[in-house]
């Protein structure tokens, strides 16, 4: 079955079909969930959620723009819902000069499960902000728009999880010289 | 050098993560669960207009029983065997009462004699 049989099959509510859409996308979407919630099982149990809106929704998916991406956002708005339900993301720190960007020597050698360590030190807020703009390509004003703070707080969040990134990366990379 | 969007994007698509096979089940569990719910909407609502349609009925037929919509109903046949004079005599037959609410409508209290 290629996608866009196992898609309509989905839309019938077939089983088998929603079990193949599941096994084919579950590595990714479990992938992203563990960018944003900072244990397993929390991003197990939010995948668990994020599928089932997923085949509960897929009527409304109407062949319009790629069906991974659809299901990518379904998938990170249950994250940011989780995370909002929590209250853990804490964003009231608002730094003045939010020009002031930051680059993060990022090296060839650092590999995706460095980097997902490096992620998850950093404080709810942070890591979501940094997930949505420099991973997912959310723009400032769509960031603020879903988890309802200004343009400047997702800006100041940016800046402070690049210096905090930058400083972790620096640490590791004097463990490993040493 | 790369970006950083680069490594987790390109990692994401390529990685193989090996998924545990209870987090399936979870997820058909909770539609097995919402098909039940849908399922059991779906037989109250099908209940409920069986029987507003039975009430319905019953009204109407109970309605229609009574002397008086039995004899407006047959004046208003026109039968060619209803002369004008038994016309008269039917009408005359009925009492009429005015309801309050409902202007021009005309019920009957007692039973003609056919």
């Amino acid at each position: 079955m290629n996608t866009e049989e196992i898609i309509y099959r989905c839309q019938q509510n077939e089983r088998r079909a929603q079990n193949e859409l599941f096994q084919h996308y579950a590595p990714l979407m479990y992938s992203i969930c563990l960018r944003y919630m900072k244990n397993r099982t929390d991003a197990e149990d939010v995948m668990v959620q994020g599928f089932f809106r997923v085949f509960d929704k897929i009527n409304t998916y109407k062949s319009e723009g790629s069906f991974e991406g659809w299901m990518k956002r379904i998938i990170v708005n249950e994250c940011l819902m989780t995370l909002r339900k929590r209250k853990s993301m804490g964003m009231t720190v608002v730094i003045d000069d939010v020009q002031n960007d930051i680059s993060i020597p990022w090296m060839d050698d650092l590999g995706y499960d460095e980097l997902i360590a490096l992620l998850d030190e950093l404080p709810d807020g942070y890591r979501t902000v940094f997930n949505l703009y420099a991973i997912e390509g959310y723009k400032h004003r769509e960031i603020a728009e879903l988890l309802d703070i200004s343009i400047n707080t997702s800006k100041s969040q940016l800046i402070l999880a690049r210096r905090k990134l930058q400083t972790l990366f620096k640490k590791k990379s004097q463990i490993k010289t040493a | 050098m790369r970006s950083v969007d680069d490594i987790i994007k390109s990692s994401e698509t390529q990685k193989r993560i090996d998924i545990n096979p209870q987090l399936w089940d979870r997820v058909e569990e909770k539609l097995d669960q919402r098909d039940l719910v849908k399922k059991k909407n779906r037989q109250i609502w099908m209940v409920a207009a069986s029987m507003a349609f039975v009430m319905v009925s019953a009204i109407g037929l109970l309605r229609y029983n009574t002397p008086q919509y039995q004899v407006e109903d047959l004046i208003n046949t026109n039968h060619p065997l209803l002369s004008n004079e038994l016309i008269n005599q039917l009408n005359s037959s009925i009492i009429y009462q005015d309801l309050p609410d409902h202007e021009g409508t005309l019920q009957a209290n007692t039973a003609p004699v056919i």
